[in-house]
């Protein structure tokens, strides 16, 4: 049982960083339609400003948080409008590419300012912990926990109760009728990529001290995002979420059962099954067009 | 009751609230829509007829911006839009119920009719309320789901949704399609309460039983207008209405 | 920050004779290094300690140029293509990533190009290959030296190993399970861990099960890095003695002083635990030149590089010149005493640092010298 609550306490902690990677993908997947393959890199980048900010700072690292976001979700606007928007009427796949391209560059830009060394930054609030019995309960664990959940909740609130949210979902289920009605096309998508900016650099902030930050780890990031959105529910903000929490618990807990490289081909073949028997996700995708 | 913004007078000289000339609809290969002329004054409704493929869905689309004019002029109050993008023309005072309605169907009533609304806070729930004034059915599904609700008032969702900007003009594509009689005389009615409040109405329809509520007819087929007069006029002469619709 | 070049580009560097009477005493050494992907920090260093040996001989006009091999064998073999294709290498400094490695030999081979090397896998000098020299002692030795302490220092006798699927991690634990079955250690637990993964929860989980008393671990530096923070917030109270990652200043960097109470590594040198007034020179000239901390693995490239260039400088030209000489002469290095063992093996000494708590500074607690012939 020990056992449990500890793999459940590290799981859960990773797996929320994953959540919030996998929102801000979700986020621009239902404001454009369109992959944002560069959303890893948004997270290194977060990750390093967090980085190169924390020496500066004699403070827990959660007071980071508001500098960390607005720095990502500028990248984020950028990105938008170098690799978006003048390729949104082509082909999706000039948009796959021209992601792409742009996450390698942000890649190579912390690569070239902050040498190719992995990184840690502060703990959000300690770094000890303390015991429940037999497990050892870290305070970065349960701050990384409560941090991505108060974002998530936050997201939330954004998407149901303010106009931009609305605003989201009708252009998500229904691009040709939003725009008919006049909900203008281009601020939304620059949110939503400011957005998806904002709340990968959350994550690069909260997963830095635990887990270390590396120039290359965009690509795993945008892997495990991508993963949580399909077994979610394509488009489905709630289906984000819970996929990524899914994919780190099922991780830790087959690794714990059958040793790592057995998990990961086992996480494989979940994604395959999902994709055969229930490709809409476990959540179903976001309701389209009613037949 | 919720309708148009600026209620102009007619008598005033102002140009028809909505205004086609010469229009031309290409889709695809075919041409769908061809040298269509046609007005819709503030305050009137103007019932277009037409069998399926005459053209008059097409001919809304054109007009809302979801398909490209090939040639000819829409103007909105006076303003040419034919080459606007649709968002803009919904800015100047369109609003469109689509074919199908086209709800945000994982979105409750209430979301649906803010959604579109441009306007501040406290306009958005005054239009609201309105919005539930002209639909009481729709009140008491405020928190369902858009997806859940029957047609007929799916329908009147798509037409609140539709005012919630108060538009010059209101585009109407085939609404009564699927609904029971009742429901479609109950429609048709409140329709005249919105034209009444100054709104320019255009209803592209297959069902002949709209010409009871307009003002003015016109009868589409194979793309062209091939009959336009009074709505009183026609509505005492059905026959003229069929054999236009079907060309015999 | 870094001083020194910051992206994989081309750097040209031409030193003027010293005495231009003379003829000029040249030679071209291309340097072939891992600087993207998850070995840039041990690619950076093995670069590093090339430069300055380059700088060290300003007798030699050394033409050189840095490419960067990134993480796979193809990215290899382009590199050393394109190298070839301005003109022939007297020697290549090649990356130090074993499956890299690997992929040289044959082309290498070919070309008649030495191969001057600091990766740590063994099978890279199995393939009977003339023409690779690796500087840094292999798996054979260092693990060798890493069982030896754990069980003959230490006194521990049930093990949880968990090493990397690279070819390094494979490698290295080959060498470890033979090493602690003749020294008569259990291992109680082994895994394998991709160099990404991230949580360790899991593997020190059910590690901790096994009940051991020592973790020793054959990782990459920053998942040697992150498994000893988890191990610590886990409080797993276990000893560990890791792989030479964990000797590296960067991977201690990322680590706080008492989370490495109870951390020792193995190695070929440490330069920043000094031991001589030559080593603490070579390190404060990396420092000024690098801006960062030198590691064994620049150390090592350096000695192997300057090997070559002493080659050069005695009149060798050709890279079968230069081969023949790698393959014979003995070599007093800087970390150690360098001679092949008829198969490209040059480096047999081995360290044993360890940290104790109180700072990032390790000191080095046992020497093992020419391991394999001294058991």
């Amino acid at each position: 049982m020990t056992d449990v609550l500890q793999l459940l306490l590290s799981a859960l902690s990773l797996g929320s960083t994953y959540a919030l990677v996998a929102l801000g993908f979700v986020l621009v997947l239902n404001a454009t339609n369109a992959v944002n393959f560069a959303q890893g890199e948004l997270v290194v980048a977060g990750g390093f400003l967090a980085v190169a900010l924390s020496p500066m700072v004699d403070l827990p690292g959660i007071v980071l948080l508001p500098a960390v976001m607005l720095g990502a979700g500028l990248i984020g606007v950028v990105l938008s409008l170098v690799a978006f928007l003048p390729l949104r009427r082509r082909p999706p796949t000039a948009v796959f590419i021209s992601t792409i391209a742009f996450g390698i560059i942000v890649q190579n830009a912390v690569l070239a300012v902050s040498g190719p060394e992995p990184a840690t930054a502060s703990p959000l609030l300690a770094a000890g912990g303390t015991r429940i019995g037999d497990t050892a309960v870290g305070w970065q664990s349960l701050a990384m926990i409560a941090t991505a959940a108060a974002l998530v909740g936050l997201l939330h609130l954004l998407l149901e109760r303010t106009q931009f949210g609305r605003r989201l979902r009708a252009t998500a289920q229904d691009p040709e009728i939003a725009r008919a009605l006049g909900i203008p096309v281009v601020p939304l998508i620059l949110v939503a990529f400011a957005l998806a900016g904002a709340l990968a650099g959350a994550a690069g902030l909260l997963v830095a001290n635990q887990f270390f930050l590396s120039p290359s780890d965009g690509a795993n990031y945008m892997l495990k995002a991508y993963i949580a959105v399909v077994i979610g529910g394509w488009g489905r903000t709630w289906g984000a979420v819970l996929g990524a929490l899914l994919i780190a618990v099922f991780e830790s807990f087959a690794a714990a059962a059958v040793g790592h490289l057995a998990a990961e081909a086992l996480l494989y073949l979940v994604l395959l099954a999902v994709l055969l028997f229930r490709p809409s996700g476990i959540l179903g995708e976001a309701a389209g067009r009613r037949a | 009751m919720i309708g148009a913004e600026a209620t102009a007078d007619p008598a005033v000289g102002a140009a028809a609230a909505l205004s086609l000339s010469g229009v031309d609809v290409v889709r695809g290969a075919g041409r769908v829509a061809a040298g269509i002329d046609l007005q819709v004054e503030a305050g009137t409704i103007l019932a277009l007829l037409g069998a399926n493929g005459a053209g008059k869905s097409s001919l809304v689309q054109a007009i809302a911006g979801l398909l490209p004019v090939a040639a000819g002029t829409i103007a909105i109050a006076g303003t040419a839009v034919q080459d606007m993008p649709a968002d803009r023309r919904a800015r100047l005072g369109l609003g469109l119920a689509p074919e199908g309605r086209r709800v945000f169907p994982g979105m409750t009533v209430r979301d649906n009719l803010l959604a579109v609304c441009r306007a501040g806070r406290a306009a958005r729930h005054e239009r609201v309320a309105s919005v539930y004034e002209l639909f009481p059915q729709l009140a008491g599904k405020d928190r369902t789901l858009a997806w859940q609700l029957s047609g007929g008032q799916q329908q009147m969702l798509a037409i609140g949704r539709a005012l919630m900007n108060l538009p010059r003009v209101l585009l109407l594509d085939e609404p009564t399609l699927g609904l029971a009689p009742a429901v479609v005389a109950d429609l048709l009615e409140r329709l005249t309460w919105v034209a009444g409040s100054g709104t320019a109405v255009l209803i592209a329809e297959q069902n002949a039983a709209v010409v009871s509520v307009a003002h003015r007819a016109a009868v589409m087929r194979v793309g062209r207008i091939v009959l336009a007069d009074d709505a009183a006029r026609l509505a005492a002469a059905p026959e003229l209405i069929e054999r236009a619709m079907l060309g015999a | 920050m870094r001083a020194a070049a910051l992206l994989p580009i081309i750097a040209l560097i031409a030193l003027p004779a010293a005495t231009p009477a003379r003829a000029e005493t040249s030679a071209t050494i291309p340097v072939l290094a891992p600087l993207t992907g998850f070995l840039a920090l041990e690619g950076a260093s093995q670069r590093n300690g090339a430069l300055l040996a380059f700088r060290h001989r300003p007798a030699i006009r050394v033409h050189s140029e840095t490419v960067d091999t990134a993480t796979s064998p193809e990215q290899a073999l382009n590199a050393f293509a394109r190298v070839l294709r301005g003109g022939a290498p007297t020697a290549v400094a090649a990356p130090m990533l074993g499956t890299q490695m690997l992929a040289l030999l044959p082309p290498a081979a070919e070309a008649g190009v030495p191969l001057v090397t600091v990766s740590g896998t063994a099978e890279i000098t199995e393939r009977g290959s003339p023409w690779v020299f690796r500087f840094f002692p292999g798996d054979d030795v260092v693990k060798a030296a890493q069982a030896r302490y754990v069980v003959e220092e230490m006194g521990r006798r049930r093990v949880a190993l968990i090493h990397q699927t690279t070819a390094y991690g494979q490698s290295g634990r080959r060498h470890l399970v033979a090493n602690f079955e003749r020294l008569g250690a259990e291992i109680v637990f082994e895994d394998a861990l991709a160099p990404t993964l991230k949580d360790m929860a899991p593997v020190l989980t059910r590690a901790r099960a096994a009940r051991p008393d020592v973790l020793v671990l054959q990782l990459h530096a920053e998942p040697t890095a992150r498994l000893v923070r988890q191990a610590a917030r886990l409080r797993l109270g276990l000893p560990i003695v890791a792989g030479s990652a964990m000797h590296q200043p960067a991977t201690a960097a990322l680590l706080e002083p008492a989370e490495l109470e109870g951390v020792c590594a193995e190695s070929g040198s440490s330069p920043i635990s000094g031991g001589s007034a030559a080593m603490e020179r070579w390190v404060a000239d990396y420092r000024a030149r690098f801006d960062t901390e030198p590691d064994a693995f620049a150390l090592a490239q350096y000695d192997g590089v300057s090997m070559v260039l002493d080659a050069v400088a005695a009149g060798a030209r050709s890279g079968e010149e230069v081969r023949a000489r790698l393959a014979t002469d003995a070599y007093e290095g800087l970390a150690m005493r360098y001679r092949s063992d008829g198969h490209g093996n040059m480096a047999h000494d081995a360290v044993i640092l360890c940290y104790d708590g109180r700072d990032r500074t390790p000191r080095i607690v046992r020497r093992y010298r020419d391991v394999l012939k001294n058991g």
